[in-house]
């Protein structure tokens, strides 16, 4: 393709110069590339408004002759580059850089089973490059994500370094099988998930090393995807890793050190020592007790605060840091090429005991053994510690929720200075206690390595194997000491547990490309097979010898053993095909047929496939003369995929060991279904890609509507069957929505780029039917016609202006002041309205600075967890509450604040399930904001380097939300408890290349 | 060319398509097929013994019944702002059930021992290599653990014949299901139906158990016997005011010789015995190797003054019900900071009590069976001698034999082994207290209130349109 323009470039060139009007001075120079520094060969510089250029030689060099060099403006471009005019301003010597152009449809993308050019896409796919990745200080690949790719919703329920995130890609679209979509790197499917033994949450992703990856293609309909077949449902995510390249080789060494810390930008925080002493006052006269009486059951004199006092949060969390170093190597020649890096990186969080390390190698290697056959290896080595402390639910040593709950006046040292972990109120736990003297934490051993042979037997036709080994070895382990618990401490106790997850992978594709005329064709036909296994062994020993902290030190009749396998196999065929007519008319179909072990022997087999179509506007002939446009394409597929994202065996009716009375018997603990088949995915898509203005204003849209039918659903059923629930294909739900991806390029010429992006989507969940029921759930449920996740709450009124008892909406609507009168209602959705994010980009002679803003607007939070106990009207006497909770009924006509409190408040007005705890979820949040330098060539060149660049980076510095509570990301489900929340971190790094 | 690459192509699929059947098929590997279990013998033998195991549970023996009926009455008592305060049972203590809250994990749990024994009894006839003995034996098993099934739903969650109460439900009991059926959507059965139930189960596994029969376990006690069939026998004939069965079961197990009274001397010690002692017929033997072992939630925990969390403490009304020279009042001790604390579960080791039995069925109660039933007309012993019995070798003076004396005894007796919830259900007493825990704490509950029957647990009515709920509350 590149040498055809260039003939066409070349030829229109020499027409051009047999033309010119051969008159006054000749302006030369070298054509670069911004980046890199790399020469530009077959660049094209024309004179503005004239028909004279010429192109660039080998060597970037031009020469090109101008009516009058103080007037002339020179139109360099290049393909893949920006074009840029460049003032001449009567100069000889005019040399250009050109800045890449990432938006361009030139571009190739990855795409399933291979790479295609942006022009030739007909579904809906969004990619981006490793731009901007490599600084964020982010441990694991899909933390980069959120906001920045329309339609892909990055959701955490922990801001812990090394955390799962939760990605839902256009929606959520499974009610029980998976909701996250497939990751693919480098042509082979990979575990993605929570590999966490022992630790909070520990992502299998953090073995891939953001700084390693190239670029990221995220598949999104059905017609993208359905090459994926059963496992494409939720899209497909396909990381590329850095390969080698021909030509001389380069070094690079990078280091970074940064800080997090934690910080709730809503104005949330807990009451000090006077407020709580005041709330709780109140709430002992009102229930008619005496604060000031030593023998009441609860005392609580104004003299406590003359004692010491504590800011619990304080002592309990720190400012963390981290440090990263980096070597890459990247070259090769024209038989073989490399790419390599190692990668060390440390957090420390920020409450104290959390840590995270991984040690983590890459080697991207080819080799041509003949001529038309190529052999590579990738080879991925990661080990990782994440060392925890007990935290992501409503533990007393969690340093959180111990930092909200315990009262100020609570002692947390002793007098010499130390700890004290003799505190009742916290069940004698002190979570500083705990961080010093228990263990918990995970090591991950991970290794991804891939071997392929490629064989273009013909010029058309391309044969290739691919067979990958992906194993992650963990080990946990957790101690209790006997030091941790006060009360007369505790029997030591260890648990140990280890376990593997092994999954091989055989690709094998055959190629066909041809070009015809106008005609294009391609057909990819191809085979692939998956053996997943897991095993794990679990040991627990309570008593065992703190100083020899091993199972056999423990009384053996109190030491129990566990273990388990599961396998899972994958067996695919398909095929795909594409036509182009005249880069005018593009056509793609796929076909998948897959078999899966997880399924009923009925239903082992499920075929997918897609079909999809795109019209080019802007390369018909009528279009050549609208100047403003460069390109109007829009695009229309249909497809099927499936999800068979469930637990293994699902399919069998099956009994499982227990043990009762020192014999080992049997419960049944699953029930059979022969026809348990995969949950499917039918998706529309209709979509529209345009440039104007010498695509100096470009973007995107789209709209979709992905059903889900034969939903896999775990269907609640009388518990009079000895069962709860039964796992079978009924119901269906959909996702409907729209997205909008906008680029402009508002300043772009030789010194001086300054580009705008933005992306929105708005996305509906419906469910539209649940077999027989309405509804599933209690509280949190799934409604027929509402979204997923549907607050079923009581309708909490507010206070009684009168005497400041709590008032709920009975059934028929009237207020009363009884709780078991209070009706439920149907009360939101933690579901946002719209999601994405914009961003800007400005560089000037090596400056770069962009910032980046991520938001979501609507949608609920349900803060049901911490609330109930924190704003709890005196329930909880021994614990500290809200600040805002200092709002509280104090006089009748007081109305919008809380009840007045009551020592021992049984109304149950701190109820988990009042809509009171419900809360606007919408935020702006200032996701990423990077400057950067790159020093001039000139000084770096001295110095024999390539390449020096500097920057700092703040993550996440600051969210627009009014949640009361430290952030407002609390998971797809909207809720969580004792969650480690999204921190704050600012980094600094270097990045040398030589 | 072209000729060799097709056939490479066509000879890699069909080395691939070979066993792909085989490949495609990924049995269980930590579990048993349901075929196989119930269709060998080894397999009906391994279900009839883990139809056991969910009893240890914390939602049943393992902590839950005895606490939350305990709790709500006037031997319970929370101690709000201690250092033993987790907030652990206080809708127990506070008589505060809806039916979100309510104490659903016994209809989840008793269900469950229901589903697991009626797929043996289902299939045990047609499986070969038993011997017709042993089927006997297995089956007499499975009736005994349905009937108690049965015996504690239905009066958690339906009201006793002799209930007072005004509730317009009074006379459901609960669903009977009887055969495995994953469809059903049954509807309550009446309080006479469930009893009838128990009673036909029982009959049987009494003609079908060899009386010698006891299935070998580290505690012979922690499985039936023939003693615990009529032991049960004679409660449920109890509480179902059949006066003359309840004697007459009694007396089969005071008569069988098999079990005796724990002297005053011995029952400090007898509660937190690693097996069975000899007054006990049958308990649920705890242990951390128990796969329902409650660990933090059990009893002792919640009980005991070395226990993690000490919610569950004891009222000064039930101590001060024991004379001085009483053996029983050293089964009351103290937390740390003196408040009460029944001892009956202080752990089987030392340090942190990690398990304790929990006996479901002793002698002292056959006694004070009979002595009930034969004040309330049965005949063939003496109420007299039985309280009297039961008061020496405590070492307390004895009860007059009135219904008052006889409910005193049965509660200084039976105290926090989960039994004075139910006697007051169903003999038409209010529940009544003076040591409460603040002014929010109901001090009574009148006999004719709806709340002697807990609320059906909501997520039932979700899935089941047949079902009623118990007056009194709402379905949601």
């Amino acid at each position: 393709m590149r040498k055809i323009q260039l003939f066409f470039t070349a030829l229109a060139v020499f027409a051009a110069s047999g033309l010119a009007f051969a008159q006054s001075g000749e302006v030369t120079g070298v054509v670069t590339d911004a980046g890199t520094g790399e020469t530009v060969p077959g660049a094209s510089v024309v004179v503005k408004g004239t028909l004279t250029g010429a192109m660039s030689d080998a060597n970037g060099a031009y020469s090109v002759k101008v009516s009058d060099k103080s007037s002339a403006v020179l139109v360099v471009s290049f393909v893949g580059y920006r074009t840029q005019e460049v003032q001449v301003s009567g100069r000889d010597l005019v040399d250009v850089a050109l800045q890449i152009d990432a938006t361009v449809l030139n571009d190739v993308v990855v795409v399933a089973y291979g790479t295609q050019k942006k022009e030739a896409i007909t579904g809906s796919v969004s990619s981006i490059d490793n731009k901007g990745l490599a600084e964020t200080p982010v441990a694991s690949v899909d933390k980069m994500l959120s906001g920045k790719l329309a339609g892909v919703n990055i959701s955490m329920t922990s801001g812990q370094p090394g955390a799962v995130s939760q990605i839902r890609i256009r929606g959520t679209g499974s009610i029980n099988a998976s909701t996250s979509p497939l990751w693919v790197v480098d042509g082979i499917p990979v575990l993605s998930g929570n590999i966490g033994l022992f630790s909070n949450s520990n992502s299998t992703l953090t073995s891939l090393n953001p700084s390693d990856i190239e670029s990221i293609t995220v598949l999104k309909d059905a017609a993208a995807a359905a090459a994926y077949g059963s496992r494409a449902a939720n899209g497909v995510i396909l990381v590329t890793t850095k390969r080698g390249r021909e030509g001389q080789s380069s070094f690079s060494a990078s280091a970074k050190f940064g800080v997090n810390w934690l910080q709730s930008d809503s104005g949330f925080r807990m009451m000090n020592a006077r407020e709580i002493l005041s709330y709780q006052r109140d709430a002992i006269f009102n229930a008619g007790m005496d604060p000031d009486d030593p023998t009441g059951s609860y005392y609580r004199p104004l003299s406590l605060l003359e004692g010491k006092l504590y800011d619990p949060i304080k002592e309990f969390t720190r400012v963390g840091n981290l440090q990263e170093y980096q070597l890459s190597a990247r070259g090769g020649n024209s038989r073989s090429t490399y790419y390599s890096s190692l990668s060390y990186q440390k957090t420390e969080g920020i409450a104290y005991g959390i840590s995270f390390q991984k040690f983590q190698g890459r080697i991207n290697a080819t080799y041509k053994l003949l001529k038309n056959l190529e052999t590579g290896v990738n080879m991925n080595l990661s080990y990782s510690k994440q060392q925890d402390v007990p935290m992501q639910d409503l533990y007393y040593a969690n340093p959180i929720f111990a930092g909200e709950t315990l009262l100020p006046w609570v002692p947390l040292k002793n007098e010499d200075g130390s700890w004290n972990v003799e505190i009742p109120s916290n069940s004698y736990q002190n979570p500083r206690v705990t961080a010093i003297y228990d263990k918990q934490n995970d090591k991950n051993l991970a290794n991804n390595t891939t071997v392929s042979l490629t064989w273009s037997p013909l010029r058309y036709l391309t044969l290739s194997t691919k067979n990958s080994a992906e194993l992650h070895f963990s080990k946990g382990i957790r101690y209790w000491s006997p030091y941790s618990q006060g009360n007369g401490g505790q029997d030591p106790q260890l648990q140990t547990t280890r376990s593997d997850d092994t999954q091989l992978t055989t690709s094998n594709t055959a190629t066909f490309n041809n070009t015809f005329g106008y005609h294009s064709v391609r057909l990819v036909l191809g085979q692939e097979a998956m053996k997943y296994k897991y095993t794990y062994d679990y040991i627990n020993a309570p008593g065992v010898n703190d100083n020899i902290r091993f199972p056999q030190t423990a009384p053996q009749d109190k030491v129990t053993a566990k273990g388990g396998e599961t396998n899972e196999t994958l067996l695919s065929y398909f095929a795909i095909g594409d036509y182009n007519y005249d880069n005018r008319y593009f056509l793609q179909a796929n076909f998948r047929e897959d078999g899966s072990s997880l399924f009923g022997e009925d239903n082992k087999w499920g075929a997918f496939w897609s079909a999809s179509a795109s019209w080019n506007l802007s390369n018909e002939k009528f279009m050549r003369n609208v100047d403003w446009l460069d390109l109007a394409k829009v695009r229309v597929s249909y497809g099927v995929n499936g999800n068979n994202g469930i637990d293994a065996y699902k399919a069998y009716g099956t009994y499982a060991s227990t043990q009762y009375n020192g014999v080992t018997g049997f419960l049944p603990n699953n029930i059979e279904n022969k026809k348990l088949s995969w949950e499917k995915n039918k998706t529309w898509n209709v979509g529209l890609d345009f440039g104007v203005l010498k695509n100096r204003i470009s973007g995107s849209i789209d709209i979709y509507n992905r059903k889900t039918v034969d939903m896999l659903l775990t269907k609640a059923i009388p518990q009079t069957t000895g069962f709860s629930s039964i796992f079978s294909n009924v119901g269906s739900m959909s996702n409907k929505g729209i997205e909008v991806l906008l680029n402009a390029d508002l300043i772009s010429n030789q010194d001086m780029l300054w580009t705008v992006s933005g992306n929105i989507a708005f996305n509906r969940t419906k469910i539209l039917d649940l077999g027989d029921d309405d509804f599933l759930g209690t509280w949190r449920r799934t409604v027929v016609g509402k979204s997923m996740y549907t607050y079923y709450l009581y309708d909490y009124y507010g206070v009684n202006p009168a005497n400041g008892e709590a008032l709920y909406v009975a059934e028929d609507g009237s207020l009363t002041n009884q709780f078991s009168k209070a009706r439920r209602h149907y009360c939101g959705s933690p579901e946002p309205k719209a999601t994405g994010g914009f961003n800007t980009n400005f560089s000037w002679k090596g400056i770069n600075l962009g910032v980046y803003f991520e938001y979501k607007i609507g949608g609920k939070v349900f803060l049901l967890n911490e609330h109930s106990y924190l704003e709890s009207d005196g329930a909880y006497m021994s614990m500290n509450q809200l600040a805002s909770a200092k709002n509280y009924w104090k006089k009748p006509g007081d109305t919008g604040v809380n009840p007045k409190p009551v020592a021992d408040n049984t109304s149950n007005s701190n109820n988990f399930e009042l809509d009171r705890w419900l809360e606007n979820a919408s935020y702006l949040r200032l996701k990423d904001v990077t400057l950067s330098y790159t020093l001039p060539q000139k000084w770096v060149n001295k110095v024999f380097l390539k390449d020096v660049k500097v920057y700092v980076s703040g993550l996440n510095l600051y969210c627009f939300n009014d949640v009361d509570f430290w952030d407002p990301e609390q998971g797809v489900t909207g809720s969580t408890a004792g969650q480690y929340p999204l921190t704050k971190s600012l980094v600094g790094g270097i990045e040398i290349t030589f | 060319m072209k000729k060799y690459i097709l056939l490479t192509i066509s000879a890699l699929a069909a080395l691939t398509f070979t066993g792909c059947d085989d490949f495609l098929t990924e049995e269980p590997t930590t579990s048993q097929s349901d075929v196989l279990t119930l269709n060998t013998a080894e397999g009906i033998a391994d279900a009839v013994i883990g139809a056991y195991s969910p009893l240890n549970s914390s939602a049943w023996y393992g902590a839950a019944y005895i606490l939350n009926t305990e709790m709500m009455t006037s031997d319970g008592r929370r101690y709000p702002g201690t250092s033993h305060d987790s907030g652990r049972y206080t809708e127990a203590y506070a008589l505060n059930w809806t039916p979100n809250s309510t104490y659903a994990g016994l209809w989840s749990g008793a269900y469950y021992v229901i589903a697991s024994v009626n797929s043996v009894l289902t299939h045990i006839d047609a499986v070969s290599g038993l011997d017709e003995a042993t089927k006997n034996n297995y089956k007499a098993e499975c009736l005994f653990l349905r009937a108690l099934s049965y015996f504690d739903l239905v009066n958690v969650y339906a009201l006793p014949k002799g209930s007072a109460s005004t509730s317009q439900t009074k006379d459901l009991g609960v669903p009977i299901v009887l055969t495995p059926d994953l469809t059903a959507k049954p509807a309550r059965n009446t309080v006479d139906e469930v009893y009838t139930q128990i009673f036909a189960d029982l009959d049987q596994a009494e003609s079908l158990m060899d009386p010698s029969y006891q299935r070998s376990g580290t505690d012979p006690k922690g499985f039936a016997s023939i003693y615990a069939i009529y032991a049960l026998h004679s409660r449920a004939a109890l509480y179902h005011q059949d006066w003359q069965a309840a004697a007459d079961y009694a007396t089969k197990v005071i008569e069988s010789k098999k079990f005796s009274l724990w002297s005053a001397k011995e029952l400090p010690e007898a509660y937190t015995q690693d097996l069975g002692g000899k007054e006990v017929i049958f308990e649920v033997y705890d242990s951390r190797n128990n796969s329902y072992n409650p660990y933090h939630d059990s009893v002792c925990n919640l009980t005991s003054p070395k226990g993690e969390y000490g919610d569950c403490g004891v009222s000064s009304d039930l101590y001060n019900l024991y004379e001085a020279a009483d053996a029983r009042k050293a089964l009351i001790g103290t937390f740390s900071d003196g408040a009460y604390a029944t001892l009956k579960y202080a752990g089987k080791g030392v340090g942190t009590p990690d398990a304790n039995n929990i006996i479901v069925f002793r002698l002292s109660e056959m006694y004070l069976n009979r002595a009930e039933a034969v004040i309330n007309g049965a005949s063939g012993s003496s109420a007299v001698s039985d309280l009297s019995a039961i008061a020496n070798a405590r070492g307390a003076s004895v009860q007059p034999a009135t219904l008052s004396g006889v409910y005193l005894e049965r509660r200084k007796e039976l105290a926090w082994e989960g039994h004075l919830w139910f006697d007051l259900s169903r003999t038409g007493r209010d529940m009544t207290r003076t040591d409460v825990a603040g002014t929010a704490i109901p001090s009574s509950l009148p006999a004719s209130s709806y709340k002697w029957a807990f609320p059906i647990p909501v997520r039932e009515f979700n899935v089941n349109p047949n079902l009623r709920q118990n007056d009194g509350y709402s379905e949601n």
